[in-house]
């Protein structure tokens, strides 16, 4: 299905509104790249990837009346279903289990294991990520791509709340100018 | 706090990123409304964030995206419509393609799909027959395959097979599907003026 049509970011939202199986198309094309590299820095689990691609897409399909730009762009707005989506797949039962069951130590498993979180790590936010201080890695790590709220990591870090809350903001600011 | 202090507080980044918890969200939906500097800030994040995305963009896996918009897990999840379903052959050893009546986007709410399930190692093709308005009494569909640019004919539907799904001639490589008017008894070559749906492969 080739889509030749080229949308405004607010045509594009009216025509998802809706439902235009064209415009959801043109979004596919131009979106599921990005909204896949945050899936794999989280789940990063090939299978469990792609199954998790394809619950964003059925989400954003059955949730577009639910968008309102007054709260954000497009594209937030679905980088947060697909972050969110990701982190109730890797703390589901199958993807635990799936884990357990590969995490046997044979070597050929391990050195697949370490290629494939080194090229995950060298893409995108994480890759952001490694150029500020450490303890700003663990904590970016812990509350962005783990999905821990700040009082589990305080008590996980052993760090006072407010500290933990001061820190992640440093944090994110530094990942801003990062960014730019 | 003073507005500045407020933007440069790395709240504006929580708040895209979903870090934010209830009132810190609700508070900055508030000034954001309330003052332009804060929406703005936010904008900037949010289209840095987002070139960043795009610039740094993997290619999901290509099949996918058929998946996405025909996978029979999906059909109940995508309000596509599909017409008669019995007899419709696993997917998992068929290309499935969907054909919209041309001109008018594939949408959920129109029953106007026409599906091609085409065996991946047999080549045989079945077509369920759907959204095809009655042709005269005179004139009846054909398919075609399209390969190298060529259309080669894929066999005729009668006008009694609406909502059924029909086997039609095996077809080795395409690159399309077309589904013309074409005169009783089909024709050698399509009448592109007539084209009622097209699809790529």
């Amino acid at each position: 299905m080739g889509t030749a049509t080229k949308y405004t970011e607010v045509e594009l939202v009216t025509s998802l509104k809706n439902q235009d199986a064209q415009a959801f198309s043109y979004l596919y094309d131009n979106y599921s790249g990005a909204l896949y590299t945050i899936i794999i820095q989280i789940v990063s689990d090939e299978e469990f990837a792609n199954d998790v691609l394809q619950e964003v897409f059925v989400h954003i399909w059955r949730k577009i009346d639910t968008y309102h730009r007054s709260k954000g762009r497009l594209f937030t707005w679905m980088l947060n279903i697909a972050r969110n989506l990701s982190i109730d797949t890797v703390r589901s039962r199958g993807y635990q289990n799936s884990k357990r069951n590969r995490e046997l130590p044979t070597t050929e498993c391990l050195l697949i294991d370490g290629f494939v979180q080194q090229h995950i790590d060298a893409i995108g936010l994480k890759r952001v990520l490694y150029k500020l201080k450490r303890e700003y890695q663990t904590l970016i790590d812990l509350a962005y791509f783990k999905g821990y709220t700040h009082e589990e990591i305080a008590e996980m870090e052993n760090i006072p709340l407010g500290t933990v809350k001061t820190r992640i903001r440093t944090a994110l600011i530094q990942l801003r100018i990062q960014l730019i | 706090m003073n507005l500045k202090d407020y933007i440069s507080s790395g709240i504006v980044e929580s708040y895209v990123l979903g870090l934010a918890n209830k009132e810190e969200r609700i508070e900055f939906e508030a000034m954001c409304r309330e003052h332009p500097e804060v929406e703005f800030s936010r904008t900037a994040f949010e289209a840095s964030l987002q070139k960043h995305a795009f610039d740094n963009a993997m290619q999901a896996p290509p099949y996918l995206k058929q998946k996405i918009f025909s996978g029979s897990d999906l059909e109940d999840k995508l309000p596509i419509a599909t017409g008669n379903t019995q007899n419709i052959p696993d997917d998992s050893d068929y290309i499935i393609i969907r054909m919209a009546l041309n001109n008018i986007p594939a949408g959920p709410a129109q029953g106007n799909l026409s599906t091609i399930y085409w065996h991946r190692q047999s080549k045989d093709i079945y077509l369920l027959v759907n959204g095809l308005p009655s042709p005269p009494a005179d004139k009846q569909y054909q398919l075609w395959a399209i390969a190298n640019g060529k259309p080669l004919d894929a066999g005729l539907i009668n006008n009694s097979n609406n909502n059924k799904l029909v086997k039609m001639k095996s077809i080795a490589v395409a690159e399309a599907f077309a589904i013309t008017l074409e005169k009783q008894g089909g024709s050698s070559a399509p009448t592109m003026e007539q084209l009622y749906m097209l699809c790529k492969v």
